[in-house]
């Protein structure tokens, strides 16, 4: 039965005209928009922007060989890395309150960094400081151990590697441009909330009377909306992964490696979509009409948020007001898949994964306790 | 005696201040084609909904086949088939998939349901629309697709909120036949409509309602007696004073006498001879007359009678 209600679920989302709209045809309107907007990707090894820091030396106690890397790695031209903003430490960490400067290098005593939030460029200076670190260490010990080893292994050093890549946690494209590609897939997991809508007002016989024919069949309520439901998220996810296939092998953006995660993050976010349209749907009792303009706003207004139409919307609203990023689903789509393409590890993606599935369960519960009563005073 | 299929008792349903059902009592037996006739917004609808325990109402007990009637009685659910006054098929559904679907929420096994959906195209005869969708089928068709969908699962009692609304008279009596014979197979029916014709031509009992209370029930035959009149004189008569109309009403069993666009109208009550007598009247009188013709009192008087207004507004 259950398998029957999906199916049915499906057949019928993929036959309605707006969904396919808005879920599909829409997305990629607009994915195709921003890649005329922005240009191609094939330069972004030349559009990477040097890093701004401040450096703070003293005379004494300092690593000499950390100075002479710096410096290289500073020099003007294509293969800049960093830019030194200042030397001094009272403006230094001015600039760094201000977000002017990505961190600060303090080469005194020891090698350290102050940083400022979790961008890339911080993530970038904090993978560099911590390889040179590790690296300084191996050849000391090399040195100690067997000093006339030590030639051959810089020699190797040198030849296979230049720092980018090396600093680079992962292929991570750092492109800022991606950020709006990020939001796109957010935007195209949000617009499962039409699916989630018609689905709870396909069973509230208040609202339609398909529902009220619905509900008098001897079928459990639960299963009706059951299958719905999966069938909007399985019609959702579709949608968001053709619109994800388009942007990587049409539009040839970089969204890095992990394609099993990738679909995890698009599905988890069509469950968000659609639960935020069952939602509400399920409560008031407010016309069809202004319940679908509450949630196309709605998911506008998340995506603005989340950085679709300005792309440092999303540290804005860090800045001010952190908790909306914490509970705005767009902000959490697009920041698992760009913890995804800039870390190593999963800890932020996961953190966010989380969220999701929390915010989801929280809506499903209280869609179905509204859905739940079992005759209506009015219909 | 047969067993109630469906027992109403001192029904009250109320919407804020409006009193829609007002200690309304219904019981309609096992095999029979109950009509329940009322002008708009008389609570028709809204006595199907409690029915089908879809609303809450404020006193009262309705029980179906027996037992009382409540949400999750899923058996008595299978047994009942519903077509709405608003059709309910899905438009991104073609017109055998809303048969198979709702056919689906009550039969499991894909065979019977396969050959039942089959069935009820062939019933409402929309065969030719198989894979139409709802929205490219004129306002008839989309009716006779709202029977099957309610239909098809073959239920013991069947309800119908005013189904053959837009339906044209030849597809309409071929529904009308449809009806007679699910009946005749078995199941009861329950049947809502404006069309007096159509409640006379099928119905074997019939309950009038108005304001949400039930005035009458019985056959037709029955309900037509309550009533005072037993025939209509109608003749054409180019002039007439107003003194022999004076006289016309004074002839026995006359209560009632209309003229208007040059047209007679006598109600007589029950009584022998009448046409005769008016007859004699207007000969002796010399007062020229076309067309005569006699009617006997249609559902519509009864209705008119009862409720003191028309039916159909
Ligand atoms: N949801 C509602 N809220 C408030 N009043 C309602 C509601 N539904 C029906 N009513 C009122 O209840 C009364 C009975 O309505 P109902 O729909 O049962 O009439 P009906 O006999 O089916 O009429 P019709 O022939 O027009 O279908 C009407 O006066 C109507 O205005
Ligand atoms: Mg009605």
């Amino acid at each position: 039965m259950f398998v029957r209600l999906f199916q049915y679920k499906v057949k019928r989302l993929f036959r309605t005209k707006d969904e396919l709209f808005w879920c599909l045809v829409f997305p990629l309107i607009l994915g195709t928009f921003f890649y005329m907007s922005f240009g191609g990707f094939q330069d972004k090894q030349e559009t990477f922007q040097a890093i701004n820091i401040g450096y703070i030396t003293t005379e004494t106690g300092k690593d000499e060989d950390f100075d002479q890397v710096l410096m290289l790695l500073s020099k003007d031209g294509k293969d800049q890395i960093v830019r030194i903003k200042t030397t001094k430490e009272e403006e230094a960490k001015k600039l760094l309150l201000d977000k002017k400067i990505a961190g600060i290098i303090y080469n005194t005593l020891e090698v350290t960094l102050t940083v400022n939030g979790e961008g890339i460029n911080e993530s970038i200076l904090n993978s560099f400081l911590n390889q040179y670190i590790q690296k300084r260490e191996t050849f000391t010990k090399i040195a100690q151990i067997s000093p006339d080893k030590l030639n051959e292994v810089l020699e190797l050093e040198f030849k296979d590697s230049s720092y980018l890549q090396e600093i680079r946690f992962t292929n991570a494209s750092i492109d800022p441009m991606t950020s709006y590609y990020y939001a796109l897939i957010a935007m195209t997991c949000l617009y499962g909330c039409f699916a989630g809508l018609s689905s709870a007002i396909d069973i509230k016989a208040n609202m339609s009377t398909l529902a009220s024919r619905r509900l008098v069949a001897p079928t459990n309520k639960m299963k009706i909306i059951l299958g719905d439901f999966f069938g909007a998220v399985f019609v959702q996810f579709i949608c968001t992964l053709i619109t994800v296939c388009y942007i990587i092998f049409v539009l040839k953006v970089d969204m890095g490696q992990k394609i099993n995660y990738l679909m995890l993050t698009a599905f988890v976010g069509s469950l968000i979509g659609v639960t935020t349209g069952l939602f509400i749907g399920s409560i008031g009792r407010q016309s069809e009409n202004v319940k679908s303009a509450i949630v196309l706003a709605g998911t506008m207004v998340e995506c603005f948020l989340s950085g679709l139409m300005v792309g440092n919307m999303k540290d804005i609203v860090e800045r001010h007001a952190p908790i909306i990023n914490r509970i705005n689903p767009a902000t959490l789509i697009v920041d698992s898949l760009y913890s995804l393409d800039i870390y190593d590890t999963y800890d932020r993606y996961m953190r966010n994964m989380i969220s999701m599935l929390i915010l989801a369960t929280i809506l499903c519960i209280g869609s179905f306790l509204a859905i739940r009563r079992e005759r209506y005073a009015s219909i | 005696m047969s067993a109630a299929v469906i027992k109403i008792e001192n029904l009250v349903k109320r919407y804020h201040e409006l009193v829609a059902l007002d200690h309304f009592n219904l019981e309609i037996k096992e095999g029979e084609i109950f009509g329940l006739l009322g002008p708009n917004g008389s609570g028709k609808t809204t006595t199907i909904n409690c029915i089908l325990a879809l609303l809450s109402f404020d006193k009262g007990n309705v029980e179906v086949f027996g037992e009382e009637m409540a949400p999750n009685k899923y058996h008595l659910k299978q047994d009942i088939g519903i077509v709405f006054q608003n059709v309910a098929v899905f438009n991104e559904l073609t017109v055998y998939e809303n048969i198979e679907y709702f056919c689906g929420l009550y039969i499991k096994n894909k065979q019977t349901r396969k050959q039942y959906v089959e069935e009820a195209m062939e019933f409402v005869g929309l065969n030719d629309f198989k894979s139409f969708y709802p929205k490219k089928l004129s306002g008839g068709l989309l009716r006779r697709l709202n029977i099957a969908c309610g239909i098809a699962h073959k239920p013991k009692l069947i309800i119908m909120d005013e189904p053959t609304v837009a339906v044209d008279p030849q597809s309409r009596n071929k529904i009308l036949e449809g009806i007679v014979e699910l009946n005749k197979k078995g199941a009861t029916i329950i049947y809502t409509s404006h069309y007096m014709e159509e409640v006379e031509q099928i119905c074997t009992r019939i309950a009038i309602m108005d304001k949400g209370k039930n005035l009458a029930i019985g056959t037709k035959e029955e309900l037509k007696m309550m009533i005072k009149t037993g025939e209509t004189i109608n003749m054409e008569v180019l002039e007439i004073e107003d003194k022999n109309l004076e006289e016309i009403k004074k002839l026995p069993h006359v209560y009632q006498v209309e003229y208007k666009e040059n047209k007679l109208h006598i109600k007589c009550s029950k009584g022998k001879h009448n046409l005769i007598r008016v007859l004699d009247y207007m000969q002796t009188n010399q007062i020229a007359f076309g067309r005569v013709y006699a009617e006997l009192p249609t559902l519509n008087d009864v209705f008119l009678e009862i409720t003191g207004k028309e039916l159909r507004d």
